[in-house]
């Protein structure tokens, strides 16, 4: 072993391990793989590049061989073709209702194209077709966007702040024209009335019922009376007769009258409470009831103009949002995209609805005796708005 | 006032005649005759005897860069999933080139700065000079080729000695056994990757023997001088290696990506 023959195996040693090296970087086993090419056409290719995976179902089976720029074809709606070789192992996986999706690997990860199986009757891609490919979504967009919208939103609020503010202090003072008392009062108003109504439910049918017979009776009656005015003797016997019919009836008729006498007190002592009410606070009870009809219908209108303010809005589903976000989304990036999205008009939004009037308010309470609380205004009043601008158009 | 000047014009005149040692060299490279065996000879003494201690050397390394990176990655991401990956790149852009050369810089610059330093001593230099033999041509250029070539090599060997060493540490502290290791950094590591280690070198490779030879046939006063000009030889050397591993990672980095 002299001298030369050491250099001679430094140099071999040296030569075989960056071989080795660079074999292992580009991954072993790269032999003679059938594979077979597809074209995916992306809007947004999210940072694929020459060399990523291709994976389908997770596993590896090919790679990204090219991403180019579609340029002026105007048939091929997209403007990233991404050129794929996928293993034919692989192929009777891909079917026509895949997806090609381009996914991220971990937080850090690279990007690569994942394939999702079809289902296995569809048909599947010959070689070399134009795949349609799913955009991923772009959170960055997305995150900005949310901003504009938010602010929309806080402008919106901005804007009826004092209608907003009235129905707030509407309600509240409503709510705070009652004290613990008068809230306990109405209370047991309310308990005597559905009490009352469960009694007469209960003791009226009662009461018919045992009338009918004796209505019944009553024609049979008068029928029996003209013999009886003939003749006195059978009169005394069916007078013992009607007596004897009377008799259950009236034995009956007791306690049904009891329990009626019963429910006239109830009723008297209610109505001495609400006359006791009224007394004590210097009002009605019905200037009340119309307060609360009152602000129910306000909200009515309330509820109108949220209606109004939906159908308003009715123009805005996903796929005016996804335009509006890529729209915006290609003002605030300006440079990495078109500003001339091909892709999607949406429709304009549908002429603005008038809301209708707030409903008439109820006529001031009577005999001069102030109300507790200020006549509501009418809230969210359409008709003095002015309304929104359209929806930003595509810059032609 | 030339006293504050002298060291200057003493640095400013040592980087004019190094580039002017360095220019006769690559000239003297190329010009015929061409003799193999002194390369071959060279070859030996600088490659082969230098190829236990590199290697010793950069095992450690390669072990080091993983433990270190697994702690710092460890703090920042809380996950060492990265660590074959970034390691592996480390490894191959900045330690395998530069480990070696400047363990070459002290094992082979201090033998060249005495050798020739020796020689000029002795006055064999000037007897060169006399029977028309250019001493660079006799003397610096094998030295210059053998040492280029074995410092290309040595990377490489280096190189896969690191990375093994490092999915051993991987193995036995991160439970990352060697196909994951494999796998994983292949996202990260790329032939250039390779490829700048080479280019690294190269260009090292290239430093050693010229500084050293300039400070041996500079050698003057005896055994001292020629130990004062073997610890400049090396200090120098390795000066120059690490400013030139600076340029080089920088312009890497910025323009390959």
């Amino acid at each position: 072993m002299n001298r030369e023959f050491k250099v001679g195996l430094l140099v071999v040693g040296s030569v075989v391990a960056a071989i080795a090296f660079i074999a292992i970087l580009k991954g072993i086993g790269v032999g003679p793989r059938s594979s077979y090419r597809l074209k995916v056409g992306y809007n947004f290719a999210g940072g694929l590049t020459v060399g990523s995976p291709v994976r389908v179902s997770g596993v590896k089976v090919g790679k990204v061989r090219g991403v180019d720029f579609v340029g002026e074809d105007p048939s091929i709606p997209y403007h990233v073709i991404v050129t794929v070789d996928i293993d034919d192992k692989a192929r009777p996986s891909v079917r026509k209702n895949s997806k090609f999706l381009i996914n991220m690997a971990g937080i850090i990860g690279e990007r690569y194209l994942e394939i999702t199986p079809g289902s296995k009757d569809a048909e599947s891609w010959a070689e070399g077709e134009l795949v349609p490919g799913v955009d991923p979504p772009r959170l960055d967009q997305l995150i900005s966007q949310g901003y504009a919208v938010m602010g929309e939103v806080l402008d919106m609020i901005e804007k009826n702040r004092p209608r907003i503010e009235r129905m707030i202090a509407a309600i509240d003072a409503f709510l705070g024209s009652f004290d613990e008392e008068q809230m306990k009062d109405v209370g047991s108003l309310i308990g005597n009335l559905s009490q009352l109504v469960k009694v007469l439910n209960q003791n009226v049918p009662d009461m018919m019922k045992d009338l009918k017979p004796v209505l019944r009776a009553a024609p049979g009656m008068i029928n029996d009376i003209r013999p009886v005015l003939k003749d006195a003797g059978p009169l005394m016997r069916n007078a013992n007769a009607v007596m004897m019919d009377l008799k259950p009836i009236l034995g009956d008729a007791r306690p049904m009258i009891v329990t009626a006498r019963e429910s006239l007190e109830k009723l008297h002592k209610l109505m001495g409470e609400i006359e006791k009410y009224n007394k004590a606070n210097d009002t009605s009870l019905t200037s009340l009831v119309k307060q609360v009809i009152r602000i129910v219908q306000n909200m009515d209108g309330l509820v109108a103009g949220g209606n109004t303010m939906l159908n308003n809005l009715s123009f805005v589903d996903e796929q005016w949002i996804r335009y509006f976000l890529q729209e915006e989304g290609l003002k605030v990036y300006a440079s990495l995209g078109s500003p001339n999205p091909r892709y999607f008009v949406p429709p304009p939004p549908p002429p603005r609805v008038k809301a209708p009037p707030p409903p008439q308010t109820q006529p001031a309470p009577a005999a001069g005796k102030p109300s507790p609380t200020a006549p509501v205004a009418p809230i969210l009043n359409t008709d003095e708005e002015q309304p929104p601008a359209d929806p930003p158009r595509i810059r032609q | 006032m030339t006293a504050v000047l002298t060291p200057f014009s003493v640095f400013f005149s040592t980087i004019r005649n190094v580039i002017r040692l360095f220019v006769e060299t690559v000239y003297y490279t190329f010009r015929p005759p061409y003799r193999v065996q002194p390369i071959l000879d060279q070859m030996y003494w600088i490659g082969v005897n230098s190829t236990s201690i590199v290697l010793s050397t950069i095992a450690f390394v390669g072990m080091i860069s993983i433990v270190e990176l697994a702690f710092q990655m460890d703090t920042v991401l809380h996950t060492t999933e990265f660590v074959p990956g970034f390691a592996s790149v480390l490894i191959l852009r900045e330690f395998a080139s530069v480990i070696p050369a400047a363990m070459m810089a002290g094992k082979v610059g201090a033998g060249i700065t005495a050798e020739v330093g020796t020689m000029q001593l002795t006055e064999q230099i000037d007897a060169l000079r006399l029977i028309s033999i250019n001493p660079v041509k006799h003397i610096v250029v094998p030295r210059f080729v053998a040492s280029v070539l074995s410092l290309m090599l040595l990377s490489c060997l280096a190189a896969t000695v690191a990375i093994i060493t490092g999915m051993i540490v991987c193995e036995v502290s991160l439970g990352i056994d060697w196909q994951l290791f494999i796998n994983s950094s292949r996202n990260f590591v790329k032939p250039v990757d390779l490829g700048i280690n080479v280019f690294k070198a190269f260009i090292f490779g290239q430093i050693i023997p010229v500084v050293s030879s300039y400070y041996g046939f500079r050698t003057s006063g005896g055994a001292e001088g020629v130990g004062i000009a073997c610890t400049k030889s090396v200090v120098y050397s390795g000066l120059v290696i690490v400013i030139l591993d600076f340029f080089i990672t920088w312009a890497a980095s910025v323009y390959i990506l």
